[in-house]
């Protein structure tokens, strides 16, 4: 009995996460200053499994695509408008799998890293999502 | 010395990265933090070596952020570049660049803007009449009016403004009509854009908002919209009829069994539709109308087929803000065709050369041409 308990205990431990929805508004609801400390709302975010909806920003390739940019809407995934750094997060999916550019909304799946990366004087961006699938 | 002679080197190999990054075709993201180093950084460096990079590299080397924050960097020289990239009309970001023009509302450069009215271009002509509205150009106030009958909302809109600011209140009518503006785009409302800039613009001039929100539904706006030309009729009784034809907003409850949309940061966007009746219907906010004869519409529906045979479950060329989609029906919904940057596939090149011919015969050089301009760019490359 005890040993059934144990193992009721540890499947329910190895299962994963449920991805809980964020909105772009919970990212993006900010002025952005170089190297401020972030909003607690936002970086309570860190690390949680999430489910996100935007726009794909392809950059220059259209298909096969094994990272691009998820942005909140569509002027600027389509349109030539340049995402402010918090209205974006930047995506790279599963190892093996690609994606082709879509000009619907899409909706991926997987961990959210809140994480002000700079590369000397540059700043990389601040939302981060690797092992990523696509849902749709 | 030495020392110094070390900083200023390696300052100078910064500079030089900066203005690479701002127009990197591989990390668009560092366009603006780019641009925004350069912009602190000023001073006369800065724009001696922007010239040596695009002397070096030619026009279209530069990114379209790169483009715009050009006449931010306040230096003659770079104000005189701009005006070299408004007239080569080869230049892929000519309205940015003329925008970039207007916002450091130059008057050296009053003559392209005066010319900018008249520009094939109407990111070109809506930003020639803001930067003359800048430089208090009253004596273009007669072609500006002209402008209120112009195809695009756009440009009627800032028309609208810029005679506002002069003290005419002429095209108060046209923005107070894009309040009904209901474009609905095979299910993307794209009305709102417009009905939201018109709203901004007249709830700051009345100082009231009419009580009208412009996401609402059609009849959640009618109180608003009502109240708002109420308004605008104590002053204009006779607004209805200043609005240019092309201004006005007709209700369409047809149905369209085809759309084409091109939109194209580089050069301008297109549209049509054909309808259950077999009319082609050119435009976006403003929609022009020409019944095909049963012969048109028999070759247009033939170089169609051809165009439904490809495979829409891929994207075609490159990614970006610049493409074709093709609205295809496919039961009661559309599927879309989406065609990038040199990615056209070889059938669907026939019906852009029937569309051409259909333009031209049925809408006339004007619109072929508009049609024409940004078709080769996403021709597939040999």
């Amino acid at each position: 009995m005890k040993r059934l308990a144990l193992l009721l205990l540890l499947s329910g431990c190895s299962k994963p996460p449920e991805a809980e929805p964020l909105a772009f508004q919970s990212l993006g609801a900010f002025e952005y200053k170089d190297k401020m400390k972030l909003p607690d709302d936002v970086a309570r975010w860190n690390g949680r499994t999430v489910k996100a909806t935007g726009f794909m920003n392809p950059t220059s390739q259209a298909r096969n695509l094994t990272t691009f940019l998820l942005v909140k809407d569509r002027s600027s995934c389509c349109f030539g408008k340049r995402p402010q750094i918090n209205h974006y997060i930047e995506v790279k999916l599963k190892p093996g799998t690609t994606a082709d550019y879509s000009s619907d909304p899409v909706t991926i799946q997987g961990v959210i890293k809140v994480d002000d990366r700079w590369d000397g004087d540059w700043q990389l961006g601040l939302y981060w999502m690797e092992g990523v699938e696509v849902l749709k | 010395m030495i020392l110094a002679l070390l900083f200023l080197l390696q300052d100078s190999a910064k500079l030089v990265q900066e203005i690479e990054y701002a127009n990197s075709k591989d990390k668009p993201q560092f366009h603006v933090q780019a641009m925004r180093k350069l912009k602190d950084r000023g001073g006369a460096a800065v724009a001696e070596e922007i010239l040596r990079f695009v002397a070096k590299n030619g026009h279209n080397a530069v990114s379209i952020a790169f483009t715009e924050g050009l006449g931010d960097l306040k230096d003659a020289r770079l104000t005189a570049l701009l005006r070299e990239l408004v007239r080569d009309k080869d230049f892929l970001w000519r309205p940015t660049a003329m925008r970039a023009l207007a916002d450091a509302a130059d008057r050296g450069s009053l003559d392209d803007f005066r010319a900018g009215l008249g520009d094939k271009l109407w990111g070109c002509r809506a930003a020639s009449i803001l930067a003359l509205e800048k430089l208090g150009d009253k004596s273009s106030a007669d072609v500006i009016r002209g402008l209120l009958a112009d195809g695009v909302y756009d440009v009627r809109a800032q028309a609208a403004r810029t005679l506002y600011a002069f003290g005419d209140s002429a095209g108060l009518p046209v923005l107070i009509e894009a309040l009904r503006a209901d474009t609905v785009w095979f299910g993307i409302d794209y009305g709102q854009i417009a009905r939201e800039d018109a709203w901004t613009f007249l709830k700051s001039v009345a100082k009231d908002d009419f009580g009208y929100k412009p996401w609402e539904t059609a009849e959640q706006r009618a109180p608003g919209l009502a109240k708002a030309e109420a308004w605008i009729a104590k002053t204009i009784p006779d607004w209805r009829d200043r609005i240019p034809e092309k201004a006005r907003m007709r209700a369409t409850a047809v149905e369209y069994v085809f759309g084409f949309e091109r939109r194209s940061c580089q050069r301008g966007d297109f549209f049509f539709r054909l309808d259950k009746e077999g009319s082609l219907v050119v435009g976006y906010f403003t929609l022009e109308k020409a019944t095909l004869t049963p012969e048109e519409l028999r070759d247009f529906n033939a170089a169609l087929d051809k165009v439904k045979r490809v495979d829409r479950s891929i994207p075609y060329g490159q990614g970006g803000c610049d493409f074709e989609q093709y609205y295809v029906a496919d039961g009661p919904k559309f599927d879309r065709l989406w065609i990038g940057v040199a990615g056209r596939p070889a059938p669907v090149e026939p019906f852009t050369r029937t569309v051409l011919e259909l333009l031209r015969k049925k809408f006339g050089e004007r619109v072929a041409e508009e049609f024409r301009q940004s078709s080769d760019l996403f021709r597939m490359s040999e």
